[in-house]
């Protein structure tokens, strides 16, 4: 008998269906493409921001395999609550829950509380921590920690020179940033796993929760929330920019007529009509959504829908404007002359000649909605407030940020890791231009 | 002898470590013109940047000297540079479109050259910019001077560029490709003005150009340049009388001439600056070892008559004459029946008629199987989309194009006849290997499509257009423009047309590489018995290549009929004019023709050539004239067709006939 029931939530369905396409385009071209993936990981850059990203990518994917867990006894039964692999490799993070706000990495509360002493006698002090209580450890064990974790990077970094230094299939640098990207990788991951446990190694927030562990669960929701507002708008941006720009005419003026209407409405009221839409036919069809996870998860779906839509008018207007320019393009003619189907034309000559185009927007919007999901947020139109996410950690963060002294770490930590992924995704976009464009342009 | 105005001592560029220019040494006198000649790549435009001082940024590493009437241009602060360019010297640029700002009036740009450099008041400056277009003829010059460059035409844009450059009364004036971007009739009447205005100010003029026959009719002096080195320098008549390098003779014997038989193309391409040895070595047939291993030095021929050659003195095999195989004109392949095609523009005020381009306005056309024939005029003539229309590209507002054979298969239509276009570079798409780019038409009309037949017939192909099969696995932008239009040709014979419809398909070529693309032409005329019809506005070029010329003229063939009368003698005035404004070696200057082909929107009544015609009569202007056979086998549209022969006063110094 299984010790648990999996979940399939939809937006766990909507990522590993896009994996898997992105996955299987990668298989089918893996023979063209090979020279252009190699030359991607000759590039500094373009390697650590592939291991950065290969690492969030990683964390989400396990926090994308939900489900219940069976609960102890006869007949069998199954907690109610969703959860996800990653939440169990994070059980040692939640397993001891604080009062309040701590520091990262301190034995006590930031703030006093109401506590008794040893004679039973009410206090008001800096109350040691429940964790430092439970497990206590010694006192240089974050000095300790961060040494062992050191040396163990550098010894991965190491092992990598010697293992992949020899073949030579990669330039000194480029294996070099690789090296040190999964390095710094390797030894936050060992530092995290020695002090875990002991400490709070980002802290706890207004009611106690790790920081850390939050700051990860975001991951997830935000990557999801990108690729999948992103991927909407690829098609509509794609099919109407192409048709309009190649065709011309009456067919030209309709799309340019919608996508100017769409530019003049408003994307926050539209998002918060549909929001409160959404809220209601929840409600109403409570019984579709069962558990709190399941609607967080179609909140999050239709927040993206209504992205999605909204905002591929942008992608549009660059296609159009580049397609008007490639359709009088000898090349196009020739293809013309030779009785060539407009289909044929639009997707062996036009959209090969776009891609450039369509990776560098679809990136810049994928940071942009990222960033977007922190707006709505923080404006109360986002993700559900249940949901881990880092909007979520930027909304609390305005009060924190008004107190003396300054709740920092929430924050920061939230900083951090938005900051790390939307870097790294740019990086990633441009090297994969240069290494894909035929021409093999190194600007 | 006038004193020496500037001199290049052993100037050397670096760009990216990779010399561009290397160590280039001449001096220009007042009033003398120096004709840097050179293909692209060869270093002459940043030999002309480094006398500017305007070298990109990538360039690392500038050595020798520059002296300005004795002044050395090296290590100068950038506020004097400011003076010199502009006040010393002029420069002219090839593109009028874009050296001209387009949100200032023409006025106010050459205005500020007046205040800058000769200190003027607002007043004078006006005074003087109108003077100075009206020197640089630009007729109505008060009016000119609020208008913007979008209202001029090509030729009036480059006399304002002209007018801007000289308005610092420079000493020195900078020409590079000034005419390459204009019409031959204003190539002639632009490089008349320089030649005009160099003497009247005794200015020293740096004349940079890839046309040989440019480099004729205007230099005293010309230099060869070939990858980055110059390798012959002489007086004008010594280096096209006696060119002694080999590569100057090559140029020469590439250029389409009368009675010449086929021409010499030289193998191979340019190779990268920088090399050791002479960097003609691989491309010239008197090579010795010691070409590879050494830079030959200067040799004095005569007085300023220098080359830098290892086999001075000797002479090549390919001065005997290749014979080329006859062509055969089968019976009529397609006829074009009174076509017209109108573009309607957008009104300008709602209550006008709709306004019409005439680009083509009722044409008739026979071409016959296997027959080249060329389509010659100026830019806006409608010769493109003629050209067009036969090939099936664009439609017709009125009559009818009718191939004589029917012909199987599902795009019957299209099989007849396929287009080179003028731009190797836009023609391929870059995204496709060569073997993709040339089986897509074989796929799309199944021609050879089926596998086992298509590889070796995309073999056969290459070999047809004088390349390697290896190169079915690569991408265009791994070859020069010349092999790019190789595999163009091969794309569009792929589907086994019987016409080749070629638009301009060597104008975006050097001269030597023009010369291979030609003869593969002829050849695949000749030997495959495919037509042709040649989009060209260069007559020596159809004259070479076409059994058959018509000239076109806003929208209306004017004069057509068999090349070898065309050439000689032409009936209608303005084929006269075209024939006269070539700049060809050994020709002297005429008076070109004035004004520039008006607008197809707005054409002039009667014949639409009676403005530009001196001999224009009062039934020019309100009669057109129709086509009709003056007599010997010709089609002429003009009421008073030429019957004497024009004044043929050129000298005879073709040097690879002699």
């Amino acid at each position: 008998m299984m010790g648990w029931q999996p979940v399939v939530l939809w937006s766990d369905a909507a990522f590993w269906l896009i994996l898997g396409l992105t996955g299987m385009l990668i298989w089918r071209t893996r023979a063209s493409a090979r020279d252009a993936w190699g030359r991607l990981f000759s590039m500094p850059a373009g390697a650590a921001a592939t291991v950065v990203l290969l690492a969030f990518l990683a964390v989400a994917m396990l926090d994308s395999m939900h489900f219940h867990a069976r609960l102890p006894g006869v007949p069998v039964r199954y907690d109610v609550t969703v959860r996800s692999v990653l939440d169990v490799i994070l059980q040692p993070l939640v397993a001891v829950p604080e009062k309040t706000y701590s520091a990262p990495l301190a034995s006590r509360l930031f703030t006093r509380i109401q506590t008794t002493d040893a004679h039973g006698l009410p206090v008001r002090e800096f109350a040691m921590l429940n964790i430092v209580r439970l497990h206590p450890a010694r006192p240089d064990l974050p000095v300790r920690a961060a040494l062992r974790s050191v040396l163990t990077g550098m010894m991965v970094f190491l092992a990598g020179w010697w293992l992949f230094g020899r073949t030579g299939k990669q330039p000194v640098s480029a294996l070099f940033a690789m090296l040190a990207a999964t390095a710094v990788l390797v030894s936050a991951v060992v530092f995290c796993v020695q002090v875990v446990g002991h400490l709070h190694v980002l802290g706890t927030d207004k009611v106690g929760q790790d920081v850390l562990y939050e700051a990860l669960k975001s991951i997830r929701t935000d990557l999801l929330f990108g690729l999948l507002a992103t991927l909407l708008t690829l098609p509509l941006g794609v099919a109407f920019g192409m048709t309009s720009g190649y065709f011309g005419g009456w067919l030209d003026d309709l799309i340019q007529y919608v996508y100017t209407v769409m530019n003049s409405i408003p994307d926050i009221l539209l998002i918060a009509a549909v929001v409160l839409l959404m809220q209601g036919y929840i409600e109403t069809h409570a019984a579709r959504f069962d558990t709190a996870a399941a609607r967080a998860d179609i909140r999050l779906l239709l927040l993206c829908l209504i992205l999605g839509v909204t905002s591929w008018t942008g992608l549009c207007r660059v296609l159009r404007a580049e397609t008007l320019k490639l359709r009088e393009l000898d090349y196009v003619h020739a293809a013309r002359a030779f009785g060539v189907s407009h289909a044929r034309v639009l997707i062996r000559h036009i959209l090969p000649n776009l891609g450039h185009l369509i990776l560098i927007t679809l990136v810049m919007d994928f940071s942009g909605l990222v960033l977007t999901e922190a707006v709505l947020t923080y404006l109360g139109l986002g993700v559900d407030a249940s949901m881990a996410s880092w909007g979520n950690m930027i909304n609390a963060a305005e009060l924190e940020l008004a107190r003396d002294p300054v709740v920092w770490w929430p924050l920061a930590g939230a900083f951090c890791l938005m900051f790390a992924l939307v870097l790294s995704a740019n990086i990633f976009a441009d090297s994969v231009q240069i290494a894909f464009d035929p021409l093999g342009r190194r600007a | 002898m006038s004193p020496t105005l500037l001199e290049l001592d052993r100037l050397t560029v670096q760009l990216a470590g990779v010399p561009v220019v290397q160590e280039i040494s001449f001096d220009i006198r007042a009033g003398e013109t120096f004709a840097l000649l050179g293909e692209s790549g060869s270093g002459k435009s940043m030999t002309a940047l480094a006398i500017m001082g305007l070298l990109p940024a990538l360039v690392d590493a500038v050595s020798g000297d520059i002296r300005l009437q004795g002044k050395s241009l090296m290590h100068l602060d950038s506020d004097v540079w400011r003076s010199l360019r502009g006040g010393h010297m002029g420069m002219v640029f090839q593109e009028p479109m874009t050296s001209l700002n387009p949100v200032m009036t023409v006025g106010s740009q050459i205005e500020e050259g007046l205040r800058l450099h000769r200190g003027m008041r607002r007043v004078q400056s006006r005074q003087a910019a109108a003077e100075l277009l009206e020197q640089v003829g630009v007729p109505d010059a008060w009016r000119r001077l609020d208008e913007f460059p979008f209202q001029l035409s090509g030729g009036l844009k480059q006399r304002m560029m002209i007018a801007l450059s000289l308005s610092g009364n420079p000493q020195l004036l900078i020409a590079d490709e000034p005419t390459t971007a204009l019409d031959v009739t204003v190539q002639a009447q632009v490089l008349a003005l320089l030649r005009e205005e160099q003497r009247r100010r005794d200015m020293g003029m740096l004349l940079i150009t890839h046309d040989l026959g440019v480099a004729w009719s205007m230099a005293t002096r010309a230099g060869i340049l070939y990858a980055g080195r110059m390798v012959e320098e002489a007086s004008r008549d010594d280096l096209f009388v006696r060119p002694a390098h080999p590569y100057t003779r090559k140029l020469l014997a590439a250029l389409p001439q009368p009675g010449r038989q086929r021409l010499v193309g030289i193998p191979g391409s340019v190779l990268p600056a920088g090399q050791p040895g002479c960097p003609f070595a691989g491309r010239c047939e008197l090579v010795m070892p010691r070409c590879h291993a050494e830079m030959p030095d200067w040799t004095v021929l005569a007085d300023g008559h220098r080359v830098r050659c290892h086999a001075v003195g000797m002479s090549e095999k390919w001065q005997v004459a290749q014979t080329m195989t006859p062509a055969v004109v089968g019976d009529v392949l397609v006829e074009v029946r009174d076509v017209r095609v109108h573009f309607p523009l957008r009104k300008q005020r709602f209550w006008q008629s709709d306004r019409l381009l005439k680009a083509v306005d009722g044409v008739d056309l026979t071409l016959h199987a296997g027959e080249a024939v060329a389509l010659v005029g100026e830019s806006g003539c409608g010769k493109t989309t003629l050209a067009r229309v036969v090939a099936g590209l664009q439609t017709v507002t009125a009559g009818e194009v009718v191939w004589a054979q029917p012909f199987s298969g599902a795009h019957k239509n299209l099989r007849r006849a396929q287009m080179v276009f003028q731009d190797p570079f836009s023609s391929l798409d870059p995204r496709m290997r060569i073997d993709q780019l040339i089986s897509e038409g074989m796929q799309a009309l199944d021609v050879d499509a089926q596998t086992g037949v298509r590889e070796p017939r995309l073999q056969a192909l290459m070999q047809q257009v004088g390349l390697s099969p290896e190169s079915l696995s690569r991408y265009p932008h791994q070859f020069s423009g010349g092999q790019r239009q190789r595999i163009a040709i091969a794309r569009a014979l792929a589907v086994r047309p019987a016409l080749l419809v070629c638009d301009e398909p060597t104008s975006a070529l050097d001269v030597s590489v023009q010369a291979q693309i030609v003869n593969l032409l002829a050849d695949i005329q000749r030997d495959a018995g495919v037509g042709l019809l040649f989009v060209t506005h260069n007559l020596p070029l159809a004259a070479y290549l076409a059994q058959r010329v018509l000239v076109m003229y806003l929208g209306r063939i004017v004069e057509s009929g068999p090349v070898d009368l065309i050439a000689a003698r032409p009936a209608h005035p303005y084929t006269r004019a075209l024939l006269d404004a070539v700049p060809e070696i050994g020709k002297p200057a005429g008076t070109p023709v004035t004004g520039e082909a008006a607008s197809a929107v707005d054409p002039p009544t009667g014949c639409h050539f009676h403005p530009r015609c001196n001999m224009a009569k009062p039934v020019c202007r309100s009669d057109a004239p129709v086509l009709r056979d003056p007599g010997d086998g010709r089609q002429v549209r003009c009421h008073f067709p030429l019957s004497f022969t024009p004044a043929d006063q050129s000298v005879d110094i073709h040097p690879v006939n002699r």
